[in-house]
């Protein structure tokens, strides 16, 4: 009985130990945007399309990341009535002349070939097929949102009889 | 469905290995030095190969005949691939997925053109060559083998633009940097199933022949003959 006992200890510290060191192993890297973007807010709120601030995405390999000039588009700069916090942060950068810097979310792998142009201009898919939730998002996601497999890509492909060659998405 | 393939007219090629630095760019090809080339360890996908010339010249006059991988329609290296990272595409291009290979070299060995290489360092560029990698092709790590893919990064997007403004690709839109960049004009590249291209016509002029043709591999980079 003793013995079963002290097995059973040992196995929940091996288990435990096990876990932790997993834990910091593979713990997924945490991403803190320079500025709280709200998605809701832009694209529900105020009628915005992706691609207003994304505008690279019907032309470009990449979608690309909104400057803040793009920002100054809608929100005023000398509008003292406007004090929500992020506001602040957004001038600041313009005070020290340099643009935004996100972090990007969705990053593929250095073996992989995605071009926006082929997906969203030529396969007329939208955004939200790869990119599901992020518009009902009222914070910037803390990890990389997109973790999309390759089974998800080819069962994409086959279903919409575009090529599943393997040159076509690998570089 | 096209059949990529390319005529180089040895008549023509001066051996000024423009093909072979617009490659090595336009591919991410570290530059490798003195002690690799010691250890016969260089690699160029476009490789000049030095033969003995033919036709009027004086035998014994040693001439160079640049050399791409061949993408042959029965392609050696493929059947020997144990995880399938090298194949044959349905337009005849002979692919290699290089995050797929592990290094087993089995192909390099089976293709009888040694046109595939293995990386045996990981790359490096001095700086500032390291900064103009072209994004649209990976840079390959140590210990896989790489080859000349006929650029087909260029294809997909020369097909892409054509997708684009929604119509067909047009004959010369996809070329390859090595065609592209030949001063002489001595490789023409283009669609060998298109009867009436210009690729095609060469390829079954009386100058042309394939290099160790009666191996079978059946290669669609075809050499014109020089000296008539």
């Amino acid at each position: 009985m003793l013995r079963t006992a002290s097995m059973f200890v040992i196995l929940i510290v091996v288990v435990g130990f096990v876990t932790i060191v997993y834990g910091i192993a593979f713990r997924s890297e945490r991403i803190v945007q320079p500025i709280a973007f709200n998605h809701v807010v832009h694209l529900d709120g105020a009628g915005m399309q992706c691609i207003e601030c994304h505008m690279d995405a019907e032309t470009g390999v990449s979608a690309g990341l909104p400057g803040k000039r793009i920002c100054y588009d809608c929100h005023d700069i000398d509008d003292e009535a406007n004090t929500h916090p992020e506001k602040d942060k957004l001038f600041a950068f313009d005070e020290q002349d340099m643009d935004i810097p996100w972090q990007r979310v969705a990053i593929t792998r250095p073996d992989v070939y995605f071009s926006h142009r082929r997906h969203v201009t030529s396969g007329k898919l939208e955004c939200t097929e790869c990119h599901r939730d992020q518009p009902t998002l009222l914070t910037p996601p803390s990890t990389a949102r997109l973790v999309m497999p390759m089974d998800a890509c080819i069962q994409c492909h086959k279903k919409s009889g575009v090529s599943s060659d393997c040159l076509a998405c690998h570089r | 469905m096209a059949k990529w393939g390319m005529t180089i007219d040895l008549d023509r090629c001066t051996a000024c290995q423009a093909c072979v630095t617009a490659c090595q760019v336009e591919n991410n090809l570290p530059p490798t030095g003195p002690e690799e080339a010691r250890q016969g360890r260089n690699f160029t996908w476009m490789e000049m190969i030095p033969f003995e010339g033919e036709g009027e010249r004086p035998k014994g006059i040693e001439r160079l005949l640049p050399r791409p991988c061949l993408h042959c329609d029965n392609p050696p290296c493929v059947k020997v691939c144990p995880v399938e990272a090298t194949f044959k595409n349905e337009e005849g291009i002979v692919g290699q997925i290089f995050s797929r290979c592990i290094g087993c070299r089995y192909c390099t060995t089976a293709c009888p053109y040694t046109a595939r290489y293995f990386n045996w360092n990981e790359p490096q560029w001095p700086s500032p060559m390291n900064r103009p990698l072209n994004p649209d092709v990976s840079v390959r790590t140590k210990g896989v083998v790489e080859k000349c893919t006929l650029c087909h990064h260029r294809l997909q997007n020369a097909r892409d633009q054509a997708r684009a403004e929604n119509r067909p690709l047009h004959d010369g839109e996809y070329t390859p940097a090595c065609v592209e960049s030949c001063p002489a004009g001595a490789m023409v590249f283009g669609d060998l199933s298109a009867p009436n291209s210009e690729v095609s016509k060469l390829a079954h002029s009386r100058r042309a022949y394939k290099l160790l043709e009666d191996l079978g591999t059946e290669p669609k980079v075809i050499y014109l003959r020089e000296g008539e």
